[in-house]
């Protein structure tokens, strides 16, 4: 059974796809590139920094560089 | 370990079955690896592929070969060994 | 069903041309950083990213809790000639399955050896590719058997030799 995605997490995954920034993140080695990819996706900085072998504290600046928002929604 | 002789394998406990199993996988390792291939690496890898063969024990081979596992793998794969499970019936 | 996983498991199964097949037996399966920290190609990871993205592929979040299993198993892996070499990564992989009560995925030697030789550990279910594809066979995921191993043997260079030992 996967995962469901709430519309929430949808268009979280949206603002982080459309401000990413898409030329740095082909041009990283493998698995920074993957794991930039699963935070896209996923919104996990954990995950995404134990894919990619670093600390949260690397990973959170390969996603800055690479432009990747933190989204956090607000509602009206 | 595999590589013990079968009768120091028999007094460390070893079972009977496990002996030929080991012995099994080892002969198909053998026949079907491309010695070519293996014989013209270098001297560290030559020698993790032939232990692979001779004992089936990845983890050791690897670090033998002082790669990592996924490129030691891929390796044993060029070399065209094969990894055995055995169908009992 | 859940299943704990290691390195060259995953490694082979992402090669194999029906891997999606694993998502159809288990509602998710852990794994460690140790596994991922040996994952290194583009096929694998590409795998790898996929199943963590639908939640399948689950960090396990009791680590520290299974330290004394695979101190144990990786004392007995160094100690006891029977044994072939473990690592953590595969020691993980049981550990889990041993405390969880989850069917281990694994093609090592070590451990498969471990479970037969040591009481302690023979509760722990473990599965290789072989019997994975017996299991797939017997829910109807897979039609022919005998065609599914070649196909996995052509992926993945094992091979599945009958034998009888008496």
């Amino acid at each position: 059974m996967s995962r469901e995605f709430l519309p929430e997490d949808e268009f979280e995954r949206s603002i982080r796809r459309k401000y990413a920034d898409w030329n740095f993140i082909e041009k990283q080695p493998t698995k920074i590139k993957m794991a930039l990819k699963l935070f896209i996706e996923t919104g996990d900085s954990y995950k995404a920094a134990k894919l990619a072998g670093l600390t949260i504290d690397e990973f959170e600046e390969i996603r800055i560089k690479a432009k990747i928002p933190k989204v956090i929604v607000r509602e009206n | 370990m595999f590589s013990l002789r079968k009768d120091l394998a028999k007094k460390a406990g070893y079972k009977e079955k496990h002996i030929l199993e080991d012995e099994f996988e080892r002969s198909i390792r053998r026949k079907y690896a491309d010695w070519n291939f293996i014989e013209k690496q270098p001297p560290r890898i030559k020698a993790a592929l032939k232990y692979y063969i001779e004992t089936g024990d990845l983890r050791l081979a690897q670090k033998i070969a002082k790669m990592n596992i996924e490129e030691f793998y891929e390796l044993v794969k060029k070399a065209k060994i094969p990894i055995v499970i055995i169908r009992e019936y | 069903m859940i299943a704990s996983i290691d390195t060259c498991f995953i490694i082979d199964w992402s090669k194999y041309r029906k891997r999606h097949l694993l998502e159809k037996i288990f509602d998710y399966v852990f794994t460690t950083e140790e596994v991922l920290n040996e994952v290194s190609s583009e096929n694998t990871l590409e795998y790898v990213l996929n199943l963590m993205i639908k939640g399948f592929l689950v960090i396990y979040p009791f680590k520290t809790e299974l330290s004394p299993i695979v101190r144990k198993a990786l004392e007995i892996s160094v100690s006891d000639p029977r044994i072939p070499s473990l690592d953590p990564p595969e020691a993980y992989a049981l550990a889990i399955a041993y405390k969880e009560n989850c069917i281990c995925l694994t093609e090592n030697k070590g451990v498969l050896r471990l479970v037969e030789y040591y009481n302690e550990f023979k509760k722990v279910k473990v599965w290789r590719s072989l019997e994975l594809f017996k299991y797939l066979y017997s829910k109807g995921l897979i039609e022919d058997f005998e065609k599914e191993l070649e196909n996995y043997s052509r992926d993945t260079g094992h091979v599945f030799p009958k034998k009888r030992f008496s």
